[in-house]
């Protein structure tokens, strides 16, 4: 209760929402984990560095930055004339071209705002002009632009991806795969949409192959990165991670080089701008992690799950239950730091209950789609009301059509899990159809926190920085023991603390230190050469 | 004289964001080019074998090269074609580019591969480091250009008459904050410096990747304290309270 006033004061006072979520954070530990001296907050920072073990964290940065690259050049107009050219000629084309245009640019920047800046700026205007009432055109286009959540390489599910483990884990590739076939299926119910609302508008203009080909040619180099991007990691080629590296050097030549649509004198400033987006977005993130990692401690999966089987609700009402709370949650909190901070709650609890973690990934990426469009804090809204200079009260009104659209699609996704895990089993050889719950549910499992940590025996005591040394040391002692008998020595995650022991307990720091050094003095002592290695 | 000390800093940081990016990106670029092009049997030659039935030698020693070499070539020519110059190059020039280019490209490769027979491993951890000093010098950017998400119910919320007081608690909050995880950061980093320091800078450091941790996370609070200051000068210390026109005129 006194944290729950302390975060309304401090958000009412207008207090960075990074310093809420890391007092929040640092507040928890010291009242319910017993967490008091300094030494044991340090904890915060001890999952604020965790990052450094998280390689698939470095494609964030990444795809931020070819994202800003790309939408710094003239990519959106060459995507937005081939979107026209492809399917223009149709009923409702314009808009069906925009659509389009958002999910293709999507696939460039993994980004919701970013999608509808780029191309909400361009087609507001060109559909306005062409006839389509106003607030079709701003619902249709705050709505695509959302689907930057769902196309990878979706920043979100970098975040989701990162967010749980254990049982719930899930590979990144495979939840980029899984997310293609709601993005799709959304994008085709707008598409539906504008085709059957388009009015008066009947068509913008006849199609031609030859601008159809003269257009893919100006527009192939950025229409080749998807490709590029998805092809390289499903070929096995490179990771997530090196795809996103991959896609920043591509960004630059393309559009330095090739579009020359930048210049090398260009590039800084527009990298600049995306690293203090980066950097805000980076730390709000990176202090989620030590709620998370409470939450992960003081096993509130458990209790979730515990409340789940007391409401007798099964998987079905359960997902349920969770669409309404995301929705919820999303009209009030920041998408990135809702994935944060929720996942390590529902996804164990989910698992459990025999829903495919992939499933959920999904499921919980398209509630945060909504969120994007659902006051009062709807950043997808606040931008559309920004770069199409109308009141938020007529955006507002303007985008609920197309969110009730989302939410169709929203329960589709949710109870036809072959939407979004098919592709991705059926390329495993397993089958395209998947049941609603797949796994055996199994008994209450609480996930671990970032890599590979596991819960402390005791629910209610968190792991102090002392416990995770010791931990740490301990494994390395283990390895020098195991180097001095001659074995080979064991791969361990990091040399750095993690909590994935359960030491009895705790000596001090400084006992630890003298600790370790007297073993290196006795090693030296026993052997010329020192055989330990971190 | 706090603005030209911010102003001075925000240029510093400019400068050392822009090379730690560029060297993130291009040791992992490096890394994934050098494990390509270093592989036994690349996705190339598993295709051709798959759809050729040649001997596996013919096919790794002289088919795989040329079809890398065609594969480069054609996509130096098509970005050359394809490039937006006024004039646009000709089909002949660009022919030449392209050869030129492509030939670059495998004199880039085998260098590489000379250079560094075992690659760049460490390119992903080292970049993971960069990436945190990254993030925090950005935050403090974003802190400088005012990016850090607020919920402005502030202004809704509290009467005029006290809300600019409101905003300096908060930026107040947001000193105190800062200040106090730099020195969780520094009293964390003292740890592990003297782990490295004790044995001899043989534990400490990175798996991977040969950097003592210190290192990387003491710099930790430098931007965390920059951010305090930041904080302090535009919101604490700022002289400008935006009393509302209606409350001035009162």
């Amino acid at each position: 209760m006194i944290l729950l006033a302390l975060v309304i004061l401090l958000l009412a006072m207008g207090s960075p929402l990074f310093v809420v979520i890391g007092v929040a954070g640092s507040f928890a530990f010291f009242v319910y984990g017993g967490l008091t001296t300094i030494h044991d907050q340090e904890i915060i920072v001890v999952q604020i560095t965790e990052i450094a073990s998280k390689n698939v964290f470095l494609a964030v940065p990444f795809f931020v930055f070819s994202g800003a690259i790309m939408s710094a050049g003239d990519i959106a107009r060459r995507l937005v004339d081939f979107a026209e050219a492809l399917v223009g000629w149709m009923r409702g084309g314009l808009a069906v071209a925009a659509v389009l245009a958002c999910v293709c640019f999507a696939a460039i920047s993994g980004s919701s705002v970013v999608t509808l800046i780029a191309i909400g700026g361009i087609m507001f205007p060109a559909l306005t002009r062409a006839g389509y009432k106003e607030p079709f055109t701003i619902g249709l286009l705050a709505t695509a632009g959302s689907l930057g959540c769902l196309v990878p390489p979706s920043l979100p599910m970098l975040i989701y991806s990162i967010s749980v483990s254990g049982q719930s884990a899930v590979d990144v590739r495979e939840l980029f795969l899984a997310g293609l076939g709601p993005a799709f299926l959304i994008a085709g119910m707008l598409s539906l949409y504008a085709v059957l609302r388009a009015g008066p508008v009947a068509q913008s203009q006849r199609f031609s192959f030859g601008r159809l080909k003269q257009t893919f040619v100006r527009g192939i180099w950025a229409l080749a990165l998807p490709g590029l991007i998805l092809g390289g990691i499903y070929g096995r080629v490179f990771t997530a991670t090196e795809a996103s590296a991959v896609s920043v050097v591509y960004a630059v030549v393309v559009e330095t080089l090739i579009h020359r649509s930048l210049s090398f004198k260009q590039l800084p400033a527009v990298v600049l701008k995306s690293v203090s987006n980066l950097g805000a977005l980076m730390l709000i993130v990176l202090l989620s992690f030590s709620i998370n990692y409470f939450m992960v401690e003081q096993r509130v999966a458990d209790s979730a799950l515990a409340m789940v089987r007391d409401l007798g609700l099964g998987a079905g009402g359960f997902m349920m239950a969770i669409n309404v709370f995301l929705v919820v949650t999303g009209m009030f909190m920041d998408s990135i730091s809702a994935i944060v901070l929720f996942t390590p709650i529902i996804a164990p609890a989910a698992t459990s209950l025999g829903i495919d973690p992939l499933h959920l990934g999904v499921v919980f990426i398209v509630n945060m789609e909504i969120g994007y469009l659902a006051p009062p804090i709807a950043t997808n809204l606040f931008v559309a009301a920004t770069i199409f200079k109308r009141p938020f009260g007529m955006v507002t009104k303007a985008v609920l059509p197309t969110l009730g659209i989302l939410c169709v699609g929203l329960v589709l996704v949710t109870y036809i899990p072959t939407l979004s895990t098919g592709p991705v089993y059926a390329l495993k050889g397993e089958g395209f159809y998947q049941p609603f719950t797949k796994l055996d549910p199994t008994p209450t499992p609480t996930p671990a926190p970032g890599i590979d940590a596991t819960p402390t025996e005791t629910p209610g005591k968190t792991l102090t920085i002392q416990e995770m040394m010791e931990a740490a040391r301990k494994r390395r002692e283990e390895e020098a023991a195991r180097a001095a008998a001659g074995e080979s020595p064991v791969a361990s995650p990091t040399p750095e603390a993690s909590p994935s022991a359960t030491p009895a307990k705790t000596m001090t720091i400084q006992e630890m230190m003298e600790a370790a050094k007297k073993r290196r003095e006795e090693e030296a002592a026993a052997s010329p050469s020192p055989t330990s290695s971190p | 004289m706090l603005k030209k000390i911010d102003d001075a800093i925000y240029a510093a940081e400019r400068i050392l964001t822009l090379g730690l990016i560029a060297c993130m990106a291009l040791a992992v670029f490096l890394d994934v080019a050098h494990r390509k092009f270093n592989e036994p049997v690349g996705n190339i030659e598993r295709v051709l074998t798959h759809f050729l039935s040649m001997e596996q030698a013919t096919i790794h020693t002289w088919l795989v090269p040329v079809v890398l070499m065609l594969l480069t070539f054609g996509l130096c020519y098509a970005g050359f074609r394809t490039a937006e110059t006024e004039p646009r190059i000709p089909r002949k020039k660009a022919l030449g580019y392209a050869l030129a280019t492509a030939l670059g490209m495998v004199v880039f490769v085998k260098g590489l591969l000379f250079l560094l027979p075992n690659g760049l491993i460490f390119s992903q951890k080292m970049a993971l480091c960069m990436l945190l000093w990254v993030g925090f010098i950005g935050a403090s950017m974003a802190t400088r250009e005012g990016n850090h998400i607020v919920f402005e119910v502030a202004d809704r919320i509290w009467p005029a008459r006290i809300r600019p007081y409101v905003k300096h608690v908060a930026a107040g909050s947001a000193v105190v904050f800062c200040l106090g995880l730099a020195t969780l950061a520094i009293s964390y980093t003292s740890h592990h410096y003297r782990d490295w320091a004790d044995s001899q800078h043989i534990a400490g450091v990175f798996e991977g990747f040969p950097a003592p941790i210190w290192m990387v996370y003491g710099f930790l609070p430098v931007p965390l304290v920059i951010m305090a200051f930041r904080f302090a000068r535009l919101g604490v210390l700022s002289t400008e309270i935006d009393v509302p026109k209606a409350e001035e005129s009162t």
